[in-house]
């Protein structure tokens, strides 16, 4: 038995060492980075790069942007994937073919999305056309163009298929004989809803939320594709910033601004572990 | 837990020693600051060698380049090994072959490299590269060394990569932007511009106009020109006169500028492609290319007036006009590089880099460009010429401006072919003199912004702007001088 124990152990050095390789040692040397002054020089110059970072107006911008889509874009998509989801459960006729028109998205790679959105919304796009018509101030359109409004339109559009799956396939696994309990008893819809559906959803619901704060950076590619390197103020993401910061091969600031967003989100997610605990222990 | 421990003993082991080789680049970095150029060569004996990171290597088609020049160098420095980092010509094929290769010098030096001498391929954003260290300043170079003479060369091309109080490349080649204008469509329109040396872009956007309405043209005035439209050239004009690299700001809203952007990109529209035509690849292609231009009835011919094919210079057509040079808004004839040098901020050879570089701008023994000028029955000696009386040690910088003639963009055997054409042994008179030291002395409005990064930005949202039917002037402008600040700002 503990001979198979270590075997199974060392099946896994490969994979641990090409992380170790190319994110361990990267990301403890990015802290390097991050603590001095230059690429050349490379002196010591503590928290500095920090405190420069942080007390950028564009990156203060930066941040407050990335919290402003996250805070609108990720409980969004969880509300409208959890209602496609139980939408999705509850018709009869056609679901594969439903299903599939539902999840289309999600294999749609970026870069069509991004050309779709800019025929779409782009400042010759079609959306823009119809609203000039439609008597709207070009001033508004052109704001409209590059708002984040836009932004979480086209970032749900694209990623609430994620979420949609997840929550299916975790309301598939609750039985559906409590349903049929408390319909007997008398309750409707909304009470199933709430004392079965919401209840027995939770961890499925704790994975969406986790999975969502990620891939909610990862819009980042869409907004550079529409926009390029400089987009609207609105829409200036961290990632913008940190990906200008590698083409200006300022790496200090890169690395300082990556590793704040890291302890940001890191302590973010502790903080959602630890509501997801109290909730569970209050339910049991 | 004890493997843990182990893991975390490696992984501080490793950041030590990273820790302690980037002590010594320090002190490399911190010398070449302070110290410069002595006055006494670095000592130390046995061999040495000096790394260049390069752009193009065009040496497989041309041996005259950047190849050979080191092979010189190191004839006069017999302990001196010079490597060229560069990629073949041919594995070139688009503008993003180029960008790769360029961004993977310059992680290599942002990571540590150890390139003694830069190229100007690897220069286009040297202003973030100053800022970061990754460049020496030049200056502290010229002032510590005795046998260079910064009155030799001329001030507004020596000067070029000049930035915030210090110059952190030196060009090797220049050339100027030729205008050709149909002297029976002036002679139509009751113009005479005889004797005219230089037009600016909006008297060539006026007499344009003016042919247009008189139905005298069609509205493709510009039949072909070298690397880019005329509308390219005026916009980076434009947006060199209205971001202040130095000072990190922008003007592009001021109205005067607003004014000016709409007035480039209502009256200058984009010239026809030149197709497979390639300047200086062969007489009779660009001949047969002049005679389509007038036979397409077309206003005007642009063309760069690079000295390797400065016969250009001095060509003038049937029913053309004298070629002028093209001039800004301010009246500064625009200029573009051919090459240009730099220092790397952590060379370990700064004395020896600087050789290179003062050897690479001032190839006064260069036999390929007395070759070129001594030999045949129509030869002409620029550094003889009449001018050379006028200035001082002319014969230093005039092969230092007319270098590309026999630069990397150029094929032996089409050279060859060249210099035995009938055709290109008219071209050649006495009048080049004139034409080059002319084209030195005007040469004021650097054709590309000196941070090509920023100059990239601005053109992709110029694009988006011209696609766009919903955008005014006014904002895009403000859209423009946002994105400096933000550039700036990070």
């Amino acid at each position: 038995m503990n001979l198979k124990k270590n075997t199974f152990g060392w099946f896994l050095v490969p994979s641990l060492l090409g992380m170790l390789v190319f994110y361990c040692i990267p990301f403890a040397f990015s802290l390097y980075y991050a603590v001095t002054d230059n690429s050349v020089k490379r002196q010591f110059v503590g928290l500095l790069n920090f405190q420069t970072t942080l007390s950028q107006p564009v990156f203060q911008r930066a941040a407050l942007n990335t919290a402003v889509f996250m805070a609108i874009s990720v409980p969004l998509g969880m509300a409208l994937g959890l209602i496609v989801a139980v939408f999705l459960q509850k018709i009869t006729h056609f679901r594969p073919l439903v299903a599939i028109l539902i999840l289309m998205p999600l294999v749609v790679p970026s870069g069509s999305i991004a050309y779709f959105w800019r025929v779409l919304f782009g400042t010759n796009g079609l959306a823009s056309e119809v609203l000039l018509m439609c008597g709207v101030p070009l001033e508004t359109v052109t704001q409209m163009q590059t708002s984040m409004a836009a932004v979480v339109v086209m970032f749900l559009w694209k990623n609430v298929s994620y979420t949609v799956l997840l929550f299916w396939s975790g309301l598939n696994l609750i039985p559906q004989t409590y349903y049929e309990q408390m319909a007997i008893e008398g309750a409707g819809g909304w009470q199933q809803f709430w004392r079965v559906t919401w209840v027995y959803l939770m961890p499925t619901t704790f994975v969406v939320l986790l999975l969502s704060i990620v891939n909610s950076f990862k819009v980042f590619k869409e907004i550079y594709m529409l926009y390029g390197a400089y987009p609207g103020e609105s829409v200036y993401m961290l990632q913008h910033y940190m990906n200008n910061q590698f083409y200006a091969l300022n790496m200090q600031k890169l690395s300082s601004a990556a590793y704040i967003l890291f302890v940001s989100v890191s302590l973010l997610l502790l903080l959602v572990f630890r509501v997801q605990k109290k909730l569970t222990d209050a339910y049991n | 837990m004890k493997k843990g421990i182990c893991l975390f003993l490696c992984l501080g082991l490793i950041l030590s020693l990273f820790g302690c080789a980037r002590k010594a680049e320090a002190e490399i970095y911190d010398r070449n600051i302070n110290e410069g150029a002595s006055a006494a060569p670095e000592t130390g004996g046995g061999s040495r060698t000096l790394r260049v990171a390069a752009g193009i290597d065009y040496s497989l088609y041309n041996e005259i380049g950047l190849t050979s020049l080191a092979e010189r160098f190191q004839t006069l420095h017999p302990d001196v090994t010079v490597e060229i980092d560069a990629i073949p010509a041919q594995e070139i094929n688009t503008a993003d072959d180029f960008k790769a290769y360029r961004e993977r010098i310059l992680l290599g030096i942002a990571g540590g490299e150890g390139y003694d001498v830069l190229d100007w391929t690897i220069l286009e954003s040297y202003t973030k590269m100053a800022d970061n260290g990754m460049l020496l300043n030049l200056k502290s170079f010229m002032e510590n060394d005795p046998e260079f003479i910064a009155e030799d060369y001329f001030e507004n091309i020596l000067y070029t990569y000049a930035y915030q109080d210090g110059l952190y490349a030196i060009p090797t080649g220049f050339y100027t932007t030729k205008v050709w204008l149909r002297t029976d469509i002036l002679d139509e329109m009751g113009v005479d511009l005889t004797g005219k040396r230089e037009i600016s872009v909006e008297e060539l956007g006026e007499l344009y106009t003016e042919a247009v309405e008189k139905e005298l043209v069609e509205e493709n005035w510009l039949s072909f020109s070298w690397k880019g439209d005329v509308r390219s050239r005026l916009l980076t004009g434009f947006f060199s006169a209205c971001v202040d690299c130095g000072n990190h700001t922008s003007s592009f809203s001021a109205p005067e500028n607003v004014e000016y952007l709409d007035w480039v990109l209502n009256t200058v529209p984009e010239s026809l492609p030149y197709g497979t035509i390639e300047a200086g690849l062969g007489a009779e292609n660009v001949e047969q290319a002049f005679q389509q231009l007038y036979g397409a009835r077309c206003f005007a011919s642009i063309w760069s007036g690079d000295f390797y094919t400065a016969p250009w210079a001095n060509y003038k057509a049937e029913n053309s006009t004298e070629p002028m040079n093209l001039t800004d808004r301010e009246g500064r004839v625009f200029y573009d590089l051919t090459d240009a040098v730099g220092i790397a901020g952590n060379t370990k050879e700064p004395n020896l880099a600087w050789e290179f570089v003062k050897f690479c701008i001032a190839e006064v023994e260069n036999p390929s460009y007395k070759g070129l000028y001594s030999e045949g029955p129509n030869a002409v000696d620029v550094c003889n010429g009449a001018y050379t009386v006028n200035r001082k040690n002319f014969e230093k910088y005039a092969p230092l401006y007319t270098r590309a003639i026999y630069g990397r963009w150029h094929y032996p055997k089409a050279w060859e072919t060249r210099m035995t054409s009938e055709f290109f042994q008219t071209l050649y008179t006495d009048e080049i003199n004139d034409r080059i030291l002319y084209d030195i002395e005007s040469a004021g409005a650097y054709n590309t912004m000196i941070d090509n990064d920023l100059e990239t930005l601005l053109y992709d949202a110029l694009l988006a702007y011209i696609e766009s039917p919903v955008t005014t002037v006014e904002q895009f402008s403000a859209e423009l001088d946002r994105m400096v600040t933000d550039y700036y700002a990070e």
